[in-house]
Parts: C-alpha cells; sequence; structure tokens
C-alpha cells in the first residue's frame, strides 16, 4: 500500500508542469456561458467589464477563463497593421531612433484602433489580458519573444515578433496565447476569421515553447534543459492543431531531413490521448504535386504513437502529418539515392 | 483679583477656541464634497486631452468617464480618504487619494511602454522555398 501511494507521489511531481490538466476539476463552462452572454460589449469601460465577466465566479482560474474567453471571442486580429508593422521595424531594425518614433505613433494608434473598432495585433490582445486580469485582481503580465507559424522565415528571424502572457493562478505560473487561440488570417479572402483553439489555453510548456521562444528564458517555464534558440529555429513546423492531438513531437526533432531511398522515414509522438491510427496520414507535396499516403503505424500503446513512411523516389519533400482533416506539423525531407 | 479674572477669560477663550477646533475639524471629517478635474494623456511625444477615461471609486462600480475635453465631475460626493481609480487602455492606472481640500484634479496619466508587435495565426500550409529548375 504504501508502495503504491509512494508511486502516485512520484508520477504527481512529474506531472508538476504547469498547465491546463491541473484544473481538470473544474468545469469552464460557467464562465465560458458568461464570456459569451457579454458578447458585443464595447472596451469603453474596462473595470466595468472584468466586473461583469468575473463577479460571479469564485476561482481565479475561472475569472481568467472568462476574460481570456471574452477576448479570445471578441478581439479581431488585424493583418494589415501587423504587416505594415512588420515591415517598418524590419526597416528600421539598425536605426534605434527611428524604430523608437514609429513604435511611439503606431501604439497610439493601436490603442485607438483596438478601443473603437476591438481590432488589433499580438500586443494588442496581451495588454488587453493583463488589464482585465489585473482588474480582476490576478497577476498577470506579458512576454514578450519569438513566435513561429507555417510561414515565418526563421532565417530571417533576428528581432522578436510576438507577444503572450504569462498568468499566475494557485501560486504557480502558466502561458497562455490569446492572438493565436482567437483565430487567423484567411489569406485568401484577407480577413480575420474567429475559429478559438483551445490548446493555447494554460498550455503545456513544452509544447509551447516550440512555437513560443520568450526573451526571458525562465517563462518558457520548462526545466533547465528547455530548448536552445537554435533548436527552436531547427525545429518542425508546429499548427495550431497540433494542441489538440500532440503532448510532445518527440521525432524527427528538425524541420531539414535526409534519408536514402531504402530507408524509412520515422515519426514519434506523445499524445494527449489516443487517436484512431487509421486516421492519421502524410501529405507528401514535391511543390508540384500533392499526394496523400497512409504511413505504416509501428507502435501504438496508450499515448505513445510511431509511425514510418519509406520515400519510393529521390525528391525534395514537404511532408505534413495529418490526423483527421488537421493539418498538425510540417517536415521536410531531402530523399537521396544511394 | 486681576490676574485671576485675567485667567478666567483666557480659560474661557481656550475653551471656546478647543471646542471650534473639535467642532470644525470632526464636522469637516465627515462633510462629503463634490470633485470635479481634468485628466490628460503623457506619451513620450506629447500631453494631451484625455477623453473617455473610466474614473471609479475604489472597491465600488460608481464611477463616470470623461469628456471630449477631458472633464469629469464624479456622479456623487465623495469624502476625504476615498480613493478614486484613473484607467485608460494604454496608460499606467492611477489612484489618488482624496484630502478634505481636493474638489478639482488635475491627473496625468503616464503611457504605458509597450513594444508593439504581431505575429498573427494563418491557414497557410508550410511551403519549401524551391530554386527554379
Amino acid at each position: 500500500m504504501k508502495k503504491i501511494y509512494f508511486l502516485f507521489l512520484f508520477i504527481y511531481i512529474c506531472n508538476s508542469n504547469a498547465q491546463v490538466s491541473d484544473f481538470n476539476h473544474i468545469d469552464f463552462s460557467k464562465a465560458d456561458k458568461i464570456a459569451s452572454n457579454y458578447k458585443n460589449e464595447e472596451l469603453t469601460n474596462l473595470p466595468l467589464l472584468a466586473h461583469k465577466l468575473t463577479s460571479n465566479l469564485t476561482t481565479d482560474v475561472e475569472k481568467f477563463r472568462a476574460l481570456y474567453m471574452w477576448v479570445c471571442t471578441n478581439i479581431k486580429g488585424d493583418y494589415s497593421m501587423f504587416l505594415k508593422n512588420k515591415r517598418k521595424r524590419g526597416k528600421y531594425r539598425n536605426d534605434s531612433i527611428k524604430l523608437s518614433n514609429w513604435n511611439k505613433s503606431i501604439r497610439k494608434k493601436m490603442f485607438k484602433q483596438l478601443r473603437r473598432d476591438k481590432k488589433t495585433v499580438c500586443t494588442g490582445y496581451a495588454y488587453l489580458i493583463k488589464e482585465l486580469a489585473r482588474l480582476a485582481n490576478i497577476k498577470c503580465i506579458i512576454i514578450d519573444g519569438f513566435g513561429r507559424t507555417s510561414s515565418t522565415d526563421v532565417e530571417r528571424l533576428s528581432a522578436p515578433n510576438h507577444s503572450w502572457n504569462a498568468v499566475l493562478l494557485n501560486g504557480k505560473w502558466y502561458l497562455c496565447d490569446a492572438t493565436w487561440a482567437s483565430g487567423m488570417n484567411d489569406l485568401e479572402s484577407n480577413t480575420f476569421k474567429f475559429d478559438f483553439k483551445k490548446g493555447y489555453f494554460l498550455a503545456e510548456p513544452k509544447l509551447f515553447a516550440k512555437n513560443h521562444f520568450p526573451l526571458e528564458r525562465r517563462w518558457m517555464l520548462t526545466n533547465k534543459n528547455g530548448l536552445t534558440f537554435n533548436a527552436f529555429l531547427e525545429g518542425p513546423v508546429i499548427y495550431s492543431e497540433a494542441f489538440k492531438y500532440i503532448s510532445s513531437p518527440n521525432y524527427p526533432k528538425k524541420m531539414l531531413n535526409t534519408v536514402y531511398k531504402k530507408e524509412k522515414a520515422t515519426f514519434k509522438y506523445k499524445l494527449l490521448s489516443p487517436i484512431d491510427p487509421s486516421k492519421i496520414s502524410l501529405l507528401i507535396s514535391n511543390g508540384i504535386t500533392d499526394k496523400i499516403v497512409k504511413p505504416t503505424v509501428i507502435i501504438q500503446q496508450g499515448n505513445s504513437l510511431a509511425f514510418e513512411y519509406q520515400f519510393p523516389k529521390r525528391g525534395f519533400y514537404d511532408v505534413h502529418v495529418i490526423a483527421y482533416n488537421d493539418v498538425l506539423m510540417t517536415y521536410t525531407f531531402d530523399v537521396k539515392n544511394k | 483679583m486681576k490676574t485671576l479674572l485675567h485667567r478666567k477669560i483666557f480659560i474661557k477663550g481656550m475653551l471656546s477656541f478647543l471646542f471650534l477646533v473639535v467642532f470644525v475639524s470632526t464636522s469637516s471629517y465627515a462633510q462629503s464634497f463634490e470633485v470635479k478635474g481634468v485628466v490628460k494623456g503623457k506619451t513620450q511625444l506629447e500631453t494631451e486631452i484625455l477623453s473617455d477615461v473610466n474614473i471609479y471609486l475604489k472597491g465600488t462600480n460608481i464611477g463616470t468617464t470623461s469628456n471630449r475635453r477631458g472633464e469629469f465631475k464624479f456622479p456623487q460626493k465623495l469624502k476625504s480618504g476615498d480613493v478614486l481609480v484613473f484607467s485608460f487602455l494604454g496608460f499606467i492606472k492611477k489612484q489618488i487619494t482624496l484630502k478634505n481640500n481636493t474638489t478639482f484634479l488635475t491627473v496625468i496619466l503616464q503611457e504605458d511602454d509597450n513594444t508593439l508587435l504581431g505575429a498573427l495565426r494563418n491557414n497557410k500550409r508550410y511551403k519549401s522555398k524551391r530554386l527554379k529548375q
């Protein structure tokens, strides 16, 4: 009996990474309902908004959830301001005075637009989350750093480009990203679409670190054996949908992979919960044609999943891992003759 | 005799003075007053009038907002020791504890120093850059 107790204690300590599963006993539906009841509220009175969203909730995590949910479902991303800011910051990269002046002028515009149109870029999201949380007496800060999306050019990612939040709940820090949880810019129509992704709320720090690299390393909230900046840049592309299925993308570690034609490419993941392996597929593109293939599953045990694939022809391929209809990860494979 | 009379007058005077002091101070302690003011925002570039600033009594939902000229009049009478909170998106929140004679406040909020960043999510699948063959 004592042994079992210690085993549980051991498992408990091993799982003490700060993430949403710490709050499995809490049902967020009440907080989400409150957030949706106050849909279309304006930002003209933040103290009142924070009061409306949190006064009927008792725990800090539920209060924070209501505020976060409200922001994610009411604030639109502004893609054109994002592009303009990115262009100017790139242009003034080596001129600190011009960069600082640009920052001052855009900041004023950004907050005006946020108040008036509820439209912003990630600093606006992170700022709003922080302000609302503080009004509800919850400690919350903005984290600046590097964000990686499918369109990030890793070779040119030298200046910070993204902001998110850390929040203190029950004495422990947690990470969240309201910008990426809120929705996405549809590149075809160039408009913002609300599309809430739950995986960025009190995210698993190790997985979060795959596409969020903070300027101050301690805000990675992983142990000291955390990722280096190079490993962050060299890693595979990870999509928001991955947070629905994967807890740790173990292998391949890198974006660029080389295999010989006779070898098999192996993929290994730790999942949040088991997936039907018949729903896993690979979308392989050589730049001209795309084809969907079924990999061979080699391990499927509890939350561990591994599969492999042998490329029939040499070439350079983008390989997208798909579960159901969601793209989770992208790697590239240079397949060589031997 | 003369000194005794003087002393009597002196004591009488002191007593009435004390009474006056106690009365005035207690009455002013309980006294509530109207608070008006103007709110400005200070950025690195300029200091300007701020409209739509939320002004509320700390710990309550009683409050108002500043008008187009940055002016406000608090909707209820306040008393010494009350704390007014001034909050505006993009500026650092300010709390002001009222004193007896604060009937007009000029409040300057300091702009919060944020570097504006933004990476937004999109629905694009990664595509390798390839050399034209």
